[in-house]
């Protein structure tokens, strides 16, 4: 007979599994352990996915905010960016097994030190323009 | 400022020192508190986008011209340790790292203001004052240079009064640095023609919150 759990040919009237050492009999509980641990991991995944979606969503209104240019609204889209990273941080702290999430955040990284060098490129190049950092709060409140 | 015929853009760069200065402090804080390096990380990527984004957004309300407001960067700072607490609790020890981080990166930051020949302080023409010939052009009080020393001290009493008492540092430390804020702002020359500034009605704001938050929570 194979055994459950490992799958490998064992003599009969044997009590473990000389491969992984499973006891004859206590398969049944180990196969619904298996079961068990890949439905938390599925729905781990699923639930860290949602978060992630979630996160897409608010940079997509971040951006959609910035260039609808919607009066007041426009100076608070920063705060769907910010919005959009702590969920995917949220995603990624309580769901690690989640890939999306650990690309996704990956990608927000990616992002912020470009924007970042982006933010420096753009000060030592416009030195008429930021004079000190009266002119800087200017540049940015109005990006 | 003129380095080697390149206009380098001080300001920007001691920000972003600053920041990183508080990053470094933040990470062996709560490597010492023994936290998972992966949690540890998770927060130390929120600190620098929640400062920079609260810092701009906010400036654009509190700072009469547009300048970035050390105000609006302390209160992202703080904003991002409590929203990194909801999704990792840990007994407040973001929200205390992060707070205790303040003052060295104001410190730093206000390094650049001098390099940079903004914030200035009062017209004061003995020892030690400093003209800037592309601004003003006066001889005036390098209150930058005092803030960037008076904080330093301030940091490392923080850290002696957290590493003897531990109990109560949030408070102690929102305390201490707004008093000290309160009264170095009497130097600079916003002051000039006025009773208070909002820096200071924002320091004493700041220190009412900390006294009642002591009071109900006793952080």
């Amino acid at each position: 007979m194979k055994c459950k759990n490992c799958g490998k040919e064992i003599s009969e009237g044997a009590t473990f599994c000389s491969e992984c050492g499973t006891k004859i009999g206590e398969e049944k509980q180990v196969q619904e352990n298996n079961i068990q641990n890949e439905k938390r991991i599925l729905s781990s995944m699923s639930n860290g996915t949602f978060f992630c979606m979630l996160s897409l969503i608010s940079l997509f209104l971040s951006f959609f905010v910035k260039v609808a240019k919607l009066g007041i609204l426009s100076k608070f889209s920063s705060l769907f960016s910010l919005a959009a990273l702590v969920l995917c941080i949220y995603a990624r702290v309580k769901y690690p097994k989640s890939i999306f999430a650990k690309v996704l955040l990956v990608i927000y990284i990616i992002f912020i030190i470009l924007t970042i060098a982006f933010i420096i490129f753009i000060i030592i190049a416009c030195k008429n323009m930021l004079a000190g950092c009266s002119n800087i709060g200017l540049l940015f409140y109005g990006y | 400022m003129v380095i080697n015929k390149l206009n380098f853009p001080v300001y920007g760069l001691f920000l972003v020192v600053s920041l990183i200065c508080g990053l470094i402090f933040n990470y062996f804080y709560l490597k010492k508190c023994k936290i998972q390096k992966r949690i540890i990380f998770h927060y130390l990527i929120l600190f620098i986008p929640f400062a920079l984004v609260f810092g701009f957004t906010l400036s654009s309300f509190i700072s009469k011209d547009g300048g970035l407001s050390s105000y609006a960067g302390a209160i992202g700072v703080i904003v991002g340790a409590i929203v990194y607490e909801k999704i990792c609790p840990s007994n407040k020890i973001f929200i205390k790292c992060s707070i205790m981080s303040l003052p060295l990166i104001y410190s730093v930051a206000k390094i650049g203001c001098f390099l940079a020949g903004c914030c200035y302080g009062l017209p004061y023409n003995k020892i030690f004052s400093v003209t800037y010939p592309q601004g003003l052009n006066i001889p005036l009080v390098p209150i930058q240079l005092i803030e960037t020393i008076v904080f330093l001290i301030l940091f490392f009493i923080i850290l002696l009064i957290e590493k003897k008492h531990n109990k109560n540092i949030i408070s102690i430390t929102i305390v201490l640095c707004s008093i000290v804020k309160f009264l170095l702002d009497f130097l600079r020359y916003d002051h000039l023609n006025t009773t208070i500034t909002l820096n200071q009605i924002i320091s004493i704001v700041f220190v009412i919150i900390a006294i009642l938050l002591n009071k109900k929570t006793h952080i």
